[in-house]
């Protein structure tokens, strides 16, 4: 993730933005086909290494020609926007129908083509996990990108260290000559953008905001927990 | 850009807690934390929707609250209204027995709080158990407890939530104050449509399990009423008194949710007396007096009509008791209990009789229903004998039959002896409407399953006729948007359908969409069956796109929906590939029926009579789809399989299944899918 990104021009409503931001040249466009890229490859290289497909090709090489084949077109993001289901659905379906396309062009002489998964059985559990840890680490890079952005480098340390081991934080706290109210402050800022980032991000994929709490849950119990 | 490699990712353990921190971290308010113009001060505890905070206010007044925020986690906009709406309730009452609210605004995070009285007490149930309190100071607490509920009824609110955990009782200067808290699932008395029942109706049951009405148990909330409110102050004596429940309901991690409201609707409450005996807490046994029982079993009628009218009507009387004054009620023991019907109504003996013949019947044709059938012939033969008695036989014993024969008519709606089935299900509407009247609850019950019968048996005119006599009463008693009427509306719908008229059938499955969504419900089978309804009525109109569109949605939904129905994703797959195939777009088709029958998931779906089934018919569809293609050689295994699957199970006017059977003989099968000699020599 580069992080000269600019965070706030990435837009907190992408579907209306992609209806009034077309065009290869349009940087907020621009900037939703990165995220699309860095959340979704993952997951989609990790569904296709579960599915017979992996016998085409290298998964991560199959799920880049597939961005490569659609992404460009700025009518794909579009049609999803007025589809109203989830990206990652529409992404799996645009997937399988690429690779469909990709069988039958090199078997155009038989009759039926070799189409090993069915439109159904898409979404998989290891999708679903793959495409949570995806999600988490882009909020968390958001996040960390904005706390920096705002002099608030520390304040995500202190984020890390409260979610990371228990003694981590105290050091942190010790090193700095941190108070513990200054110290839980700044973990609920950093909390905060995190959060705020991950709604985002769920937003990008179709939610609506008052689903985003439903989601990240869901997004919880597919990691097991 | 770099795009990250799984292994770069955070572990699941790792990405879980970070999840966690984004929702959990923000829902709790810090102490010191400035709400409005109180100072959180600590968290007391968390409901269903909200956060209760004691918080203390220092300007213009020095006092202590008790906060509700909503709950961070939320999940709709419906949790946030009803949030609402049990603000609104408690702003409405002004009693000293119901907190008092103080203030409300929003959090900077837009999520609505309010401040109320903060109630310092004991739960009813451990005051008494710690108090030894004697009966009378008990019965003053109920009285006490039954005017403030009664006040709330005044005011149009009914609770539907009284438990012990709601009822706390504080020493008050010497004497005992009772004080009733969360009003959250409450709702209006005299307005049945409002907010609040569409808010808590979509779940059905509303409420503590322990503390719920017979009529909740069998009609969810929409049924609710002040009798219902009655009914939990009486399981709510009985716990005051004996400190034990009057029907004993199980443990609820064994016994299944069916089975523990089966018994709220069917089981009769213990008496007091047995209760009491030997139970630590409870009043002597012997202090029990048989008015004090009588009261206790007008509470907990079964029947609504037969309790209490009012709160007010039963503070009245246990204050008398209270005083050491009784009361002009006697207790009913059992055989006084028993109803004259059959002496009264000679129909109803036909009825049980008919009902018995049937189902010894239906066991003598069928090996694999003789179980259960025999079960219910030695009830049916009991409710018979009981009938010929005349004093013995009691609406219990006429619940009792229709219990019986529940499992054997839904076997019988996927056998061979569907006509039966019919004939039984007439009886039973005739008996049920005899004893209970013909728009009682339960004969509704037994009317929407003679429709069904009706329906199974491919007799779609006779269904619709039944569905439509009895669709305005149940409007008028339900209310028309009652989602209670969602699943009947969706079977109309598919009665319709299958009758050949989907033009009628599509607005009705739309109506169903357009209500459940308004609702807030999503994933009930009802839904999805009227989802399915409504994507293959617009195939059979050709309206294809339409028709892919709806399915694939539905699929969608069902895939990102919790919990996953592995049933309902199979039917609408089943669906889509019945639509691609009508639009001619076979691969596509074929790829999902060989999906649906890939042997793991088929073995998994042939447990259910339903889903076996379908498993027929989408064999029978992929053979016919094959034979279509020009791939003859590939039809008869998946011809056979259809046929095994499907045998003497689809309705008869399925056209898959008349293709099936037509097609059996040509390629040397039976009629059940086995190989069929003769016809293979004939056809050689």
């Amino acid at each position: 993730m580069e992080t000269a990104e600019r965070p706030e021009l990435f837009p907190s409503t992408p579907s209306s933005m992609l209806l009034h931001c077309r065009g290869p040249d349009c940087d907020g466009r621009r900037q939703v086909v990165r995220r699309i890229m860095g959340i979704y490859a993952s997951p989609l290289a990790a569904y296709l290494r579960s599915t017979s497909f992996r016998r085409f090709g290298d998964p991560a090489e199959m799920v880049n020609g597939f961005f490569a084949s659609r992404l460009d077109d700025d009518q794909y993001l579009v049609r999803w926007v007025s589809s109203g289901i989830r990206l990652r659905r529409w992404l799996i379906n645009g997937l399988l129908l690429y690779l469909h396309e990709q069988v039958r062009s090199e078997r155009r002489h038989r009759r039926l083509g070799v189409l090993p998964e069915s439109l159904a059985a898409a979404v998989d559990r290891g999708f679903e996990q793959v495409y949570a840890r995806s999600l988490v680490q882009q909020a968390m890079d958001i996040a960390r990108a904005r706390c920096e952005a705002e002099g608030q480098s520390l304040h995500w340390a202190s984020f890390l260290a409260r979610h990371g081991d228990a003694g981590a934080l105290a050091a942190l706290r010790q090193a700095h000559g941190l108070s513990s109210g200054q110290s839980s402050h700044m973990v609920r800022v950093a909390t905060a953008r995190f959060r705020k980032a991950l709604v985002e991000l769920v937003l990008l994929d179709g939610a609506t905001p008052g689903e985003a709490d439903l989601e990240i849950q869901r997004l919880l119990r597919s990691l097991g927990s | 850009m770099v795009i990250p490699e799984e292994h770069e990712l955070p572990e699941p353990a790792r990405a879980a807690e970070m999840l966690r921190a984004a929702s959990e971290d923000l829902e709790t308010l810090m102490p010191g934390a400035r709400v409005g113009a109180f100072r959180v001060e600590s968290l007391i505890g968390r409901g269903a929707h909200g956060v209760v905070f004691r918080a203390a206010q220092d300007q213009p007044w020095r006092r202590t609250v008790a906060l509700k925020v909503l709950r961070h986690d939320a999940e709709t906009v419906r949790d946030q209204r009803r949030f609402e709406l049990e603000q609104q309730t408690l702003a409405s009452l002004s009693h000293p027995g119901i907190a008092a609210v103080l203030d409300a605004g929003r959090l900077p995070d837009g999520r609505p709080w309010f401040a109320m009285e903060l109630v310092e007490g004991m739960a009813i149930d451990a005051m008494v158990r710690r108090g030894r309190l004697a009966l009378s100071q008990r019965l003053s607490l109920l009285s006490q407890l039954c005017e403030t509920v009664a006040y709330a009824h005044r005011k149009g609110v009914i609770h539907r939530d009284l438990k012990p955990s709601n009822v706390l009782v504080s020493d008050d200067g010497g004497s005992l104050r009772v004080r009733v808290l969360d009003f959250g699932v409450a709702r209006s008395a005299t307005v049945r449509n409002d907010d609040a029942d569409r808010l808590t109706m979509t779940g059905h049951l509303v409420g503590t399990i322990e503390f719920l009405s017979p009529e909740v148990a069998e009609h969810g909330a929409a049924s609710a009423d002040v009798r219902t409110d009655i009914y939990a102050l009486g399981v709510l004596t009985c716990v005051v008194l004996t400190t034990r429940l009057p029907v004993e309901l199980g443990d609820a991690r064994v016994t299944p949710l069916d089975e523990r409201l089966r018994r709220i609707r069917m089981d009769a409450p213990r008496s007091l007396a047995r209760l009491a005996a030997g139970a630590e807490g409870a009043v002597p046994a012997d202090s029990i007096r048989p008015d004090l029982q009588a009261l206790v079993e007008r509470c907990l009628e079964k029947d609504p009509i037969r309790r209490y009218p009012s709160a007010e009507a039963l503070a009245v009387d246990l204050r008398r008791l209270a005083e050491g004054q009784s009361l002009d009620l006697i207790p009913l023991s059992g055989p006084r209990r028993v109803h004259r019907f059959l002496t009264r109504h000679r129909l109803l003996a036909g009825a049980v009789a008919t009902v018995a013949a049937i189902l010894v019947l239906s066991s003598a044709v069928s090996l694999a229903l003789a179980r259960s059938a025999g079960q219910a012939r030695l009830a049916a033969e009991a409710a018979l004998a009981d009938a010929l008695a005349a004093e013995q036989r009691t609406s219990r014993t006429v619940m009792g039959l229709w219990r019986a024969i529940m499992p054997v008519s839904n076997q019988l709606q996927f056998g061979s002896q569907r006509d039966l089935n019919v004939a039984m299900m007439r009886s039973m509407r005739e008996v049920l409407s005899e004893v209970f009247g013909p728009e009682h609850a339960r004969t509704n019950t037994a009317v929407r399953e003679y429709a069904r019968a009706l329906n199974a048996a491919g007799r779609r005119k006779e269904a619709l006729e039944v569905y439509m006599t009895a669709l305005p009463i149940w409007e008028r008693q339900a209310g028309a948007d009652s989602p209670a009427l969602i699943p009947i509306r969706t079977e109309i719908a598919e009665c319709l359908r299958r009758a050949g008229e989907p033009a009628r059938a599509v607005p009705i499955y739309e109506q169903v969409l357009t209500q459940s969504t308004a609702q807030g419900g999503s994933g009930e089978s009802p839904v999805q069956a009227a989802r399915r309804g409504l994507a293959s009525a617009l195939g059979d109109l050709g309206r294809f796109d339409e028709a892919e569109l709806v399915a694939t949605e539905a699929l969608t939904r069902l895939t990102l929906d919790p919990p996953p129905h592995a049933m309902d994703r199979a039917f609408m797959e089943g669906v889509l590939a019945s639509i691609l195939r009508q639009a001619d777009r076979w691969v596509e088709a074929e790829q999902i029926y060989r999906s649906l029958l890939a042997p793991e998931r088929a073995a998994s779906l042939a447990s259910h009579p339903q889903s076996r089934l379908a498993l027929g018919i989408w064999a029978g569809e992929l053979a016919s789809l094959l034979n279509d293609s020009g791939r003859t050689s590939e039809v008869r295994p998946w011809l056979a399989y259809g046929l095994q699957m499907s045998r003497g199970e689809a309705s008869p006017d399925n056209p898959t299944m008349r293709w099936m059977l037509e097609q059996a003989g040509c390629h040397g099968l039976a009629p059940d899918g086995s190989r069929n000699d003769m016809a293979i020599s004939a056809s050689e």
